[in-house]
């Protein structure tokens, strides 16, 4: 009987510290891909693909919110589960959670941003299809290695998102519902500023969703008991 | 909205009869038949019939009826059709707004009516209530200049436009749209030049709009166009990427022809002409394989998709990529670089060629280019790369030594293959000694113990096994074990990291030289080094590569023959010196008659690092080393510190090596006197001390010898006691001066010596100062006054600096107070509380000597200048003298005064 209550206690635990431990590597995965999204983001900038500098300087106050929204007691006290009270890049978002429900919890918040990832998979593929078929344009090999890079650990991200809820899936209150989530895959209007500036909305919601994934797997991550120690005789 | 382009509309209208009314009647308005943009090219074209030849035209932007063209224009009717049609370039995309065009026909002096206005509507009608920017995705010549415009949307206001990151100024066209000018463009980059419109919400939220691309650029060039022929019959224009927008006109080959050349902006054509077998571009070989691939060659064929090559004189080119693969990591990418191998070959429609000199067991990638030999053009394209993969080959033979490292000890070892020596994975090895068993070892042994002695020759056999069969055996025989004593060692020193080594030839060298060089002193499995050189050979440099700064080693040259190698020579060395790793050991600091002795044994040879050329002795003082000896041999490993006062004392002994010190040892040491000298110390030195300081007493007071009399056994006069005191004792019989009268008084703390005298304690002083003395008077005056007599008031002042002298041991006060003939007499010395009850008795019968002296003696008032003085014992004269304004004499200057033989 003893030992059944001790298996009873300790699988909890180690299902903790399971999710604790991938928790820190989905987070850690994040993050990277939190920088390479920034990192993509510039370099089309750089290209000339981007809208700076006139839309830099309509951006300038979106872009302040967005890293005040940065700071670390902002983002652990005050990241509420209205995740569409964010600010929106110019043209609206292209990924909304509108459908979305259960997103008190952190757990839920993750699950609707799983869905919201995906969702930001997709548009990148649409956008690297859509840069391979304009057969004109020589890119540069960096540019796209670094989005084949994104691109890589975005799916990776998805998928350890997945192994993290199905550890988690004793603490998500409700029934996972499927995705919520909406996004908007078709370029609004006609030329190459619809385009570009679909661009930019694409990329902006890769920064944009990988932050946030970021900062709820640190939160999960944090608030777990840390991972056993490795026995050493 | 719309209520707004019907006003306009029913007001250009109504202008319609007031012009009629100046118009004369036979100039009728020109019926308008067709209006019609052309939005690309930013035109309106306007159709209308009339029977006149010159026109008025009025275009506006509809809504604010801002007139953009008001133009007289001569336009013939069509003989076909018998209308008239003209055409007009906006600078404005016609999608910006709405435009109203209306007619009148006119003749030298009149004009007629105007027709009805026709509009064509823009982008900025209230139906689409969208934003939008005009034109799209234009390309313009660098240097154009051109318009731009944003149509806002509903509800929002028009804030700014940006182009290259610089607000334009822009002008109102309607409600919602605002057009800008930008003049003299300059080129864009290959994403083109953003125009960016800004609005502001009803919330007064500034934000992106909408905008456009322009792309601003060149017409074509001329440079580097060709043409050339790849299926020796037709042209083709060269080079081939600028296909799109090149071509050559005329595709059957010929001497002459005509290169044409498009974009967007332009047309460029030229005209050359060349031979046809000077302009041959071979297309790439087809289907490439390797057919009798073997260890060491290979054979490439291919197939021509063009006929006509199969007779043409070609060369062709070969390229093996192959083995030894290094990459460099470059951000993101990976750029590898192989080892490039090209091979040329000739022939007419060449389709294979034997590839020689490879290596077995090798990876290749092969890839073919040919070109016409006929005066030849460029390489053709290049195949498609084709990998091929030789077969295996026995590997070579094994570098094999034997190292002896003991009498009875040894190894032997051999070099590992090399990918180009073992010529495909290597399964073993297999070893046998002369007269002894075989093994084999697996491939990552590289060497095996065996046991041998010098009485016999020991040969061990070495090859090495791959899946294609076994190497030559390789032999080697075992060298006899000398020890580094049993020969000169010559020192060695490093050169750059590596050792530079020369050698007499000897004669006995047939087989050449073998260098080895092991870490010294090292047994077992050792990094054992070696080189095999010619017999010519009598130099070697042994590389930094196999050597290790700071380890020494032991080199030693072998002559080579059929018999066992021969040990030639030894040196011992370090490659390249480093300071100790260790300090020296033991050191130890021992006290010796003239100083300190610092011994020490030298750090082991691992940790030396260097060949130790000395030491060096600091003395530690508050944290600074000073240097007080440098040893240069290193063979000595003591010192004598002399010259050292009794403290303690930190040495620091530091090795050094040509690369420096070491961290140095460090020993503390407190000099203490040793134990005779402690005895002189502690036991005679107190001693002699205090014998010469009895010898000093004693001089002093025999030299004093009168006046200690005096002081300490004065000679006391026989009270003179009336009555029944028949016979006086003997020193009342000295009669002293009938004027004076010695009274002694002593301090109260020395009195106990003398009996008679009333101690009075200084506490006791003080209790009686409470309790008795009510006026004041300090206890020893009163003491007198116990003793002379009550009255003596005059005195006390005297009395007072008496007692004021505290280190006074005795006062003699030779006072006769006026007062003392009143009845107070001469009292012997006994005890206080006799003499108490004894004044009490002797009120008015006692003893009252002296009274002449009261005609002899000075004023009372002069008295008590002199109370407290030294004073005779036996005269009743103060034997200091003191003026009434000296102090009273102090401790200090009495005890001067003693010393001096002042009594």
């Amino acid at each position: 009987m003893d030992s059944a209550a001790e298996s009873d206690t300790a699988a909890p635990v180690d299902r903790s510290r399971a999710a604790a431990a991938a928790a820190e590597r989905s987070a850690a995965l994040a993050r990277l891909l939190h920088r390479d999204c920034t990192l993509l983001l510039q370099r089309y900038e750089e290209l000339g693909w981007g809208l700076k500098p006139g839309v830099a300087l309509l951006l300038s106050e979106f872009v302040t919110q967005d890293d005040s929204r940065l700071a670390p007691a902002k983002l652990l006290g005050t990241f509420t589960s209205d995740l569409e009270s964010l600010p929106s890049p110019p043209g609206g978002r292209l990924v909304t959670l509108a459908q979305c429900s259960g997103t008190a919890s952190t757990a839920g918040r993750l699950r609707v941003q799983r869905w919201a990832l995906h969702h930001c998979l997709k548009l990148l593929e649409r956008l690297v299809l859509s840069e391979e078929e304009d057969e004109e344009e020589e890119e540069e090999e960096s540019l796209e290695a670094l989005r084949r890079t994104v691109r890589d650990r975005l799916s990776h991200l998805i998928h350890s998102t997945a192994e993290l809820m199905r550890i988690m899936k004793d603490e998500v209150e409700e029934e996972p519902e499927g995705d919520c989530a909406q996004a908007e895959d078709e370029v609004e209007g006609a030329g190459g500023f619809a385009v570009k500036l679909w661009t930019f909305r694409v990329l902006h919601e890769l920064v944009h969703w990988s932050e946030a994934a970021s900062h709820t797997l640190h939160t999960i991550h944090m608030g777990r008991p840390p991972p056993a120690q490795e026995q050493i005789l | 909205m719309q209520c707004c382009v019907t006003l306009a509309l029913l007001l250009s209208l109504s202008i319609v009869p007031a012009h009629g009314q100046n118009a004369l009647r036979d100039l009728p308005a020109p019926q308008i038949l067709a209006l019609e943009p052309d939005l690309p090219e930013q035109t309106l074209s306007l159709t209308w019939r009339s029977d006149s030849a010159l026109f008025d035209i009025e275009i506006f932007h509809t809504e604010f009826m801002t007139v953009v063209l008001n133009e007289t224009v001569a336009v013939n009717a069509d003989a076909g059709t018998g209308q008239h049609r003209w055409t007009w370039r906006s600078p404005l995309p016609l999608e910006c707004t709405s435009h109203s065009v209306h007619i009148r026909a006119r003749n030298q002096l009149t004009a007629g009516q105007w027709s009805p206005l026709q509009t064509i509507p823009g982008s900025d009608i209230p139906e689409n209530s969208g934003s939008y920017m005009f034109p799209q995705d234009k390309t313009v010549l660098v240097g154009s200049n051109m318009s731009f415009c944003c149509i806002v949307k509903e509800k929002e206001s028009f804030s700014e436009i940006h182009y290259r990151g610089q607000v334009i100024n822009a002008t109102r066209l309607s409600r919602r749209s605002y057009a800008v000018d930008v003049s003299n463009q300059p080129a864009s980059s290959t994403t083109g030049t953003n125009v960016v419109c800004s609005s502001n919400t009803r919330s007064g939220v500034q934000e992106l709009s909408t905008g456009a691309v322009v792309f601003v650029g060149y017409p074509p060039g001329d440079e580097g166009l060709l043409c050339e022929t790849r299926d020796l019959a037709t042209a083709e224009p060269c080079p081939e990427d600028a296909g799109k927008t090149l071509r050559c006109v005329s595709n059957v080959w010929e001497d002459n022809w005509t290169l044409e050349t498009r974009n967007p902006l332009g047309t460029v054509q030229l005209k050359d002409s060349a031979s046809l077998s000077d302009r041959v571009h071979l297309r790439a070989p087809e289907n490439v394989t390797g057919v009798q691939v073997e260890a060491w060659r290979a054979t490439l064929q291919w197939s021509w998709s063009v006929e006509a090559y199969k007779s043409l004189d070609m060369i062709c080119q070969v390229r093996l990529f192959g083995g030894e693969l290094s990459s460099l990591v470059n951000l993101h990418l990976t750029f590898q670089i192989r080892r490039n191998l090209l091979s040329n070959f000739t022939g007419a429609g060449l389709s294979s060629v034997m590839l020689e000199r490879l290596w077995p067991d090798e990876d290749y990638t092969v890839t073919v280019r040919c070109a016409s030999m006929h005066s030849f053009w460029r390489w053709g394209e290049e195949s498609a790369p084709f990998r091929i993969h030789t077969k295996m080959a026995r590997p070579d033979a094994l570098d094999v030594w034997l190292w002896r490292d003991g009498f009875h000890t040894g190894r032997v070892f051999w070099k590992p293959l090399s990918v180009r020596e073992s010529h495909g994975a290597l399964i073993g090895f297999e070893l046998s000694q002369s007269g002894g068993a075989s093994f084999t070892l697996p491939p990552e042994n590289l060497s095996l113990p065996i046991t041998a002695d010098n009485s016999s020759d020991i040969i061990v056999t070495v090859a090495a096994r791959n899946p294609a069969g076994l190497s030559p055996a390789s032999a080697a025989m075992a060298p006899a074990y000398i020890a580094d004593s049993q020969l000169p060692v010559s020192e060695l020193l490093g050169t750059g990291g590596s050792f530079q080594l020369s050698w007499q030839p000897d004669a006995s060298a047939s087989r050449g030289y073998v260098v080895e060089w092991v870490p010294a002193g090292c047994r077992g499995q050792c990094r054992v080094n070696w080189r095999k050189l010619p017999e010519a050979n009598s130099s070697f440099s042994v590389e930094p590569g196999s050597l290790e700064d700071g380890v020494r080693f032991t080199v030693s040259l072998y002559a080579l023959s059929d018999l066992a190698p021969k040990l030639l020579h030894r040196w011992t060395g370090f490659s390249r010196e480093l300071t100790p790793i260790e300090s020296v050991r033991e050191l130890s600091a021992n006290q010796t008659d003239s100083g300190v002795l610092l011994s020490w044994k030298p750090a082991v040879m691992e940790h030396q690092r260097g060949f130790i050329r000395g030491y060096t002795i600091y003395k530690a003082n508050a944290g600074h080393l000073n240097l007080i000896a440098n040893i240069s041999n290193p063979d000595v490993h003591s010192f004598s510190v002399k010259g050292l006062s009794l403290s303690s004392y930190k040495f620091v002994v530091k090795a050094y090596t040509s690369a420096g010190e070491d961290m140095g040892a460090t020993v503390t040491i407190k000099l203490q006197m040793d134990s005779a000298e402690m005895l002189f110390v502690g036991i005679l030195v107190p001693l002699a001390s205090m014998f010469c300081f009895i010898i000093l007493i004693t001089i002093c007071c025999y030299r004093k010898r009168e006046w200690v009399k005096k002081a300490f056994y004065p000679e006391i006069p026989g009270p003179k006691v009336p009555g029944g005191w028949s016979s006086p004792q003997a020193p009342l019989d000295v009669k002293p001066s009938p004027h004076s009268l010695v009274h002694i008084v002593e301090t109260p703390d020395r009195d106990f010596i003398k009996e008679g005298l009333v101690p009075v304690p200084e506490e006791e002083e003080e209790d009686e100062n409470l309790e008795v003395d009510s006026d004041s008077e300090p206890g020893l005056l009163r003491y007198y006054n116990q003793v002379i007599g009550s009255s003596a008031s005059d005195s006390s002042a005297s009395s007072s600096a008496s007692v004021g002298s505290t280190h006074t041991d005795i006062t003699y006060a030779g006072i006769q107070s006026p007062s003392s003939s009143s009845g107070a007499g001469y009292r012997p010395q006994t005890d206080p509380n006799d003499a108490l009850r004894a004044q009490d008795e002797e009120v008015n019968n006692g003893y009252k000597p002296q009274c002449s002296w009261q005609m002899d003696s000075p004023e009372p008032e002069n008295l008590s200048g002199s109370l407290g003085s030294p004073t005779s014992v036996t005269s009743s004269q103060f034997l200091i003298p003191e003026s009434s304004e000296e102090k009273p004499q102090t401790a200090s200057s009495w005890f001067h005064g003693f010393l001096s033989g002042k009594s």
